[in-house]
């Protein structure tokens, strides 16, 4: 078997590659400095014996299987990883760049990717001796800043299978997002190929770094790939277009080919470079290797009819709108006609009353003649627009000791809070799909968001399903009046403001009672003050004596008549946790139902099933254009009929 | 003529079919008749009937081959039906075809009315950070 190795450096035309080789029958005829070594006596990972091939990969004229973060925030210090392996176990053939890298399965998923793919670079892929057919697609991410990696997928004639291949950045979170939220897109540009497992979640607030563009734009980027004989251009990379056309980096080049027993296998290693103005070693290492029989399959099929549909731009520049930054003018805390904003200690603690209950001791006392004489007076009550509570403590910028009401100061302890808004994150929530499937989907998935103070309401899950979902309270401590702010993160990684509610989170702390009986009290304080009672203003609370006894019972009194009205909230009362409420569907997916029913797909292209199996198993068509097939119509009738009614491939 | 019968025990809805034990037989056809529903005439063999021979290749088509007729005077009746599939599967691997199902090449996010889903829901509940409901209290007054 000989195997070959070709060479070069990022941009150069790998016609022009240096070719090296080598004989992996026993290892002799290697050249160049790939140092390709053959160890007969091997043990493999299976533990069986066998011959396994060692190429170095060097670090200068060609880029090397591995890379390293240029992310000063990545805590990771990426080995190199500077071999490759070919080997081969029983009858399946593996490249690897890893010696101790662990096999996935298609469809099994790590527990912990995170932890998975920090420890582990994968970069593998088999295929048995009886397996053939088959295209490679290949998936790639370009990190504008960052990094890149690959993942490439063959979908299989029941043997062969295939895996994510890549390092470096796989094992920081914010390279996850990329698959999370591009994964639809991979799709489609893949042309729904089966994927070998979903990515962690994502963290919140990551900007999404990958911007995709077409691949034929970029001249250079298109590297012509010899297949045995045939040069296909841009095979894998037709599949990575998309209409958008904005920027990326170039990913992928031959790196290896090799053959084995002249014609009937043939292999290739991709190996996924650097990005258009990032070193060559800022790359991501993704590895591939398949093998079919005959002739070269067609990378380009079986796209998604949707890629190219419609004359629009395929460009949705966004700007996202956050939470507004608050206006100077709002947040003031003094006015100047000598309205002010104070805040007021709540609780009494034992020996040190609260500055509410001092305060209201303060409006209501009954002893001390200057007391009686300046609340009959000035009026203190008449000066109070809103005496309230909201829901959050709140750290004063100054501490006062009297508080001036009505032209006259009272003592009581306050502060001068820093602003009369405030906003309080509440956090945010991801909202991973849960089937990974239309189910997660409106109308199989519905949600409905609530949120203290403003209420309940419908949340388009469409909108938020694989991404996330922030909520932001500003509130107008003066008035109680709050907005939440809902933003929603879409499985791109777009952040913005989804919907602002509005609400009122003030509780308000009557300070009059003329609606309570105060009539007794009044009468009380007549007579304290000798015919004064005229001068009373109505705001006078007839249960004086609960009220000034604790704050904490004051807050249950209703609220005073006369006092500018802010609506209060029950929901002080209620469930304080803003929650998202996901009703979804269980589906009832009968065994065998891929198989025999088929999973709905959107694949365009020739059938081509003959070579390539590029579409195997059961499969039903939407049309089929049999103008190249010499038969009767009575036959062509026959062969769509039975094409659109489901046939096995 | 020669026909080549087989043993298939694919689905008839497989394209290209796995084709075994395959023996190449003398036949003749007696009565006209059409190359999609032929009937072929041939000398009576035990092993047609007990191999359950169900599969035929004949003029470069293939046939399924339905329960025999027995004749009288050591014959048999070999009833075909043409497979267009199997017949012209070389050909229709080159046609340009959209693909709605698949168990293969699967697109998860398309909708599916026939994947049967429970009438009932499930719920699921995310919660945010809470108001503790630490109150401040405030005054708002003008003095």
């Amino acid at each position: 078997m000989q195997v070959q190795l070709f060479r070069g450096s990022y941009g150069q035309d790998p016609q022009s590659f240096t070719t090296c080789s080598f004989d992996f029958t026993d290892g002799t005829a290697g050249v160049d400095y790939t140092a390709p070594t053959v160890t007969e006596t091997t043990v493999l990972p299976s533990g069986e014996r066998g011959k396994v091939c060692y190429f170095d990969v060097p670090s200068a004229g060609m880029d090397r299987l591995t890379g390293y973060s240029t992310d000063p925030a990545s805590t990771q210090n990426l080995a190199a990883q500077p071999q490759a392996r070919i080997y081969q176990e029983g009858d399946t053939w593996i490249c690897d760049t890893m010696p101790d890298a662990e096999p996935l399965t298609i469809g099994e998923q790590p527990e912990d990717w995170t932890l998975h793919y920090r420890d582990r670079y994968y970069t593998r892929s088999t295929v048995s001796a009886q397996g053939f057919g088959g295209s490679i697609y290949i998936y790639y991410a370009a990190g504008a800043t960052y990094n890149a990696a690959a993942q490439y997928y063959r979908y299989d004639g029941a043997q062969v299978m295939y895996y994510t291949a890549g390092h470096g950045f796989f094992g920081v979170s914010r390279y996850f997002r990329t698959f999370t939220t591009n994964r639809t897109r991979f799709y489609e540009l893949c042309g729904n190929l089966r994927r070998v497992a979903d990515p962690g979640d994502v963290p919140a607030g990551v900007t999404d770094p990958f911007i995709w563009r077409s691949e034929g734009a970029t001249g250079s980027a298109l590297v012509p790939m010899s297949l045995s004989g045939a040069t296909i251009q841009g095979d894998v990379r037709s599949d990575l277009t998309t209409a958008a056309g904005t920027l990326s980096g170039r990913m992928l080049q031959q790196l290896v080919e090799f053959e084995y027993d002249g014609t009937e296998y043939i292999g290739i290693v991709y190996i996924q470079r650097s990005l258009d103005g990032i070193a060559t070693n800022a790359s991501i290492t993704g590895v591939s290797l398949t093998f079919w029989r005959g002739e070269p399959p067609r990378p380009n099929y079986g796209r998604s009819s949707g890629i190219s549909y419609g004359v629009g731009t395929f460009s949705d520049p966004s700007t996202p709108v956050g939470v507004p930054p608050m206006q100077t003018a709002l947040t003031s805390t003094d006015y100047g006609a000598g309205m002010h904003i104070r805040l007021l200690s709540t609780y009494d603690q034992q020996g040190s009353p609260s500055g509410l209950t001092i305060l209201m001791r303060e409006l209501w006392s009954t002893t001390g003649f200057w007391s009686i004489w300046r609340n009959l007076r000035y009026d203190p009550l008449s000066a109070i627009i809103s005496l309230h509570m909201i829901p959050h403590p709140l750290a004063p910028i100054y501490s006062g000791s009297e508080l001036t009401i009505a032209l006259t100061k009272i003592t009581v302890p306050n502060g001068i809070p820093g602003s009369r808004l405030i906003d309080i994150d509440k956090g945010t929530v991801q909202i991973p799909e849960y089937y990974g499937s239309r189910l997660d989907y409106a109308p199989h998935t519905q949600a409905e968001i609530y949120l203290p103070f403003c209420g309940e309401y419908p949340l388009d899950i469409s909108d938020v399903m694989g991404g996330s979902v922030g909520v932001t309270y500003r509130i107008d401590i003066a008035t109680g009046d709050c907005v939440a702010f809902v933003l929603g993160t879409d499985r791109r990684g777009l952040t913005t403001i989804s919907k602002q509610y509005k609400g009122n989170c003030a509780y308000r702390i009557p300070v009059s009672g003329s609606d309570n009986g105060g009539a007794g009290l009044m009468a009380a304080l007549s007579s304290m003050v000798g015919g004064t009672v005229g001068m009373a203003a109505g705001n006078v609370v007839g249960g004086a004596a609960q009220i000034i006894g604790g704050a904490a019972k004051a807050v249950t009194a209703p609220v005073h008549t006369t006092t500018p009205q802010v609506q209060g909230s029950a929901s002080a009362m209620g469930v304080l946790t803003p929650y998202i409420k996901i009703y979804r569907v269980e589906q009832q997916r009968p065994e065998h139902y891929a198989d025999l029913i088929g999973d709905t797909a959107a694949i365009g292209g020739s059938v081509e099933y003959v070579d390539t199996y590029a579409v195997t198993g059961y499969t039903v068509f939407e049309s089929i254009d049999l103008s190249g097939v010499v038969a009767t119509d009575a036959e062509k009738d026959e062969i769509r009929r039975l094409l659109q009614g489901g046939v096995y491939l | 003529m020669q026909i080549t019968l087989y043993q298939c025990g694919d689905d008839p809805r497989t394209v290209r079919k796995t084709l075994q034990n395959a023996i190449v037989i003398s036949a003749e056809i007696k009565e006209a008749c059409s190359t999609e529903t032929p009937d072929f005439f041939v000398a009576y063999d035990d092993t047609i009937i007990t191999g359950h021979y169900n599969y035929a290749e004949a003029w470069g088509r293939y046939y399924y081959i339905g329960d025999p007729d027995l004749v009288p005077g050591q014959g048999m009746i070999l009833h075909g039906r043409h497979d267009v599939l199997m017949t012209y599967a070389d050909q229709i691997g080159g046609c340009p075809a959209v693909i709605r199902r698949s168990s293969a090449l699967p697109n998860t996010y398309l909708d599916d009315p026939q994947l049967p889903v429970a009438a009932y829901r499930l719920q699921q509940v995310l919660t945010f950070a809470d108001f503790a409901y630490i109150p401040q209290a405030v005054i708002v007054c003008v003095g």
